[in-house]
């Protein structure tokens, strides 16, 4: 109910979408780098793969070499040769 | 940068982390408000960097998730400084070392003097010791400028003396007056060059001249005072250096004689010529120098039909008398190009007086006042200009002959 109002309201006012959702913001730079911000918890990551839990299901970062350069606690910065980005778990309603 | 010195101040601990649960480590410790840097995942386990001040606080998260740390590096000032506390003994060498080098540097370690011919290098020290100028003294107490001045005055054999600093060491420069030679005047002050007497003030000796009367070069002006001993005991170099104890010499002539001196040169500047001088293109190449031989690198030949080359050789600092036996040149080409100068009559005029007036500003001696000036044009030629230029000073004749 609360978040339909939040919507709502955000739609009426033409907020943002980062400020009005819960959901990640990723910013893509190229290929190289990547910055997920508001995301929950790491699940898992490898040189191949790197997978997270955010609001709006797991988002995994596919390709070579992946490293988490920063971590804090709500912002990621990943870097390495990206060639996939899939969202997983959860359907949009 | 800010970043690397920010890095390196604050210290970096690399680790490696091993366990079954590091996804869950990592949040885990990014929950507790560690920041991680470069993690990366690889076969034996979890790289990962954080600053000094955090590694302590991985231990809860390391202890919950049953995950095993150990350091792999350690980097930035923090561990440096603790290297160095641990030697105190060459830290406290250093700081000696670099105190006793910056107290040393302040001070004069050597004097030395250059350009004296007759005058004795001794006496100067001695000298410029009464003044102050010795060593182990502080140099940025010195006033070299002073020195050199009360050193030219007691000096009158020394046109110019100049004292210059050199990290620690000082060089007094003597520029010599120039005296005429006659040996048989050794002791007597003779005139050194041409002129009219204006003034005469006789310290020691016999004046032989008067106010106003002209003398030339070379003319004695004060004779010394004549010897005790009757002229058969007279002392000759080859008689002082047969007898043991030689009589003593007569006592030289002192005292100054001022006077009008004149100067001129003469210069001719034609109205039409043909000049080679440089265009202001030039052209750089660089070589490597071995021993005698030369391998140019870049431009080995002058890219001007006409140049002039000017080398210039950079080599290592030489360590006592070893040098490093490899070179780098630098070449320098400057374009020359033909001019053919249509100068008008108003314009040869002034630079032929322009030259005459450098030509003889060579024969002065610097610091002596120029009482008149003349410019003379003796041009008849309508092809060029001829120009004289007399300077008349007033300067001290007297100087003593060389023997």
């Amino acid at each position: 109910m609360f978040k339909k109002l939040q919507t709502s309201v955000g739609d009426i006012l033409d907020f943002p979408a980062d400020v009005v959702g819960e959901g990640p913001k990723i910013t893509i730079t190229g290929r190289r780098q990547i910055l997920v911000e508001n995301y929950i918890s790491i699940v898992d990551f490898s040189e191949e793969e790197i997978r997270l839990e955010t609001a709006e299901g797991d988002v995994c970062f596919g390709g070579k070499g992946l490293a988490l350069k920063v971590i804090l606690s709500t912002e990621l910065r990943i870097e390495g040769e990206l060639s996939s980005l899939s969202f997983k778990g959860r359907e949009i309603k | 940068m800010f970043e690397w010195l920010r890095t390196f101040w604050y210290g970096r601990i690399l680790f490696l982390a091993r366990g079954d649960q590091l996804a869950r480590f990592l949040n885990q410790v990014s929950k507790d408000g560690v920041i991680l840097y470069h993690t990366q995942k690889s076969e034996r386990g979890m790289r990962a960097q954080l600053t000094l001040a955090d590694f302590r606080r991985l231990r809860h998260a390391a202890r919950l998730t049953h995950t095993r740390v150990h350091i792999v590096a350690k980097y930035g000032w923090p561990f440096v400084a603790a290297r160095w506390w641990r030697r105190k003994g060459l830290l406290t060498g250093i700081v000696v070392i670099a105190t006793v080098l910056t107290v040393l540097s302040q001070l004069v370690l050597s004097i030395s003097v250059t350009g004296n011919r007759n005058l004795m290098s001794s006496d100067v020290l001695a000298r410029a010791e009464t003044l102050g100028l010795k060593t182990w003294v502080y140099s940025k107490s010195l006033d070299l400028n002073g020195i050199a001045k009360t050193l030219q005055e007691q000096l009158p054999d020394a046109a110019w003396i100049g004292v210059e600093r050199k990290g620690t060491d000082v060089i007094i420069k003597i520029s010599e007056k120039i005296r005429p030679i006659i040996p048989k005047e050794a002791g007597n002050l003779v005139a050194m060059h041409a002129g009219i007497v204006g003034e005469i003030m006789v310290i020691q000796g016999t004046p032989q001249v008067h106010e106003g009367e002209t003398v030339r070069a070379g003319q004695v002006l004060i004779t010394q005072e004549p010897s005790l001993n009757p002229p058969s005991t007279s002392i000759t170099p080859n008689s002082a250096a047969d007898n043991s104890k030689p009589a003593p010499l007569p006592s030289a002539a002192r005292g100054f004689v001022r006077g009008r001196v004149w100067y001129s040169a003469e210069a001719k500047v034609p109205l039409a010529e043909n000049k080679v001088e440089e265009s202001g293109k030039d052209a750089t190449g660089w070589g490597i120098k071995f021993g005698s031989r030369v391998i140019m690198v870049t431009t080995p030949n002058s890219p001007f039909k006409q140049a002039r080359q000017e080398v210039l050789s950079h080599s290592l600092l030489p360590w006592r008398n070893w040098r490093f036996p490899v070179e780098c040149i630098r070449v320098n080409y400057k374009e020359l190009r033909t001019v053919h100068l249509e100068r008008s009559v108003a314009e040869a005029r002034q630079l032929a007086e322009q030259t005459a007036r450098t030509e003889v500003q060579k024969k002065i001696t610097p610091s002596v006042p120029i009482v008149k000036e003349a410019v003379k044009i003796l041009s008849s030629n309508p092809e060029a200009e001829r120009v004289r230029v007399e300077l008349e000073t007033y300067e001290d004749l007297a100087v003593y002959a060389n023997p």
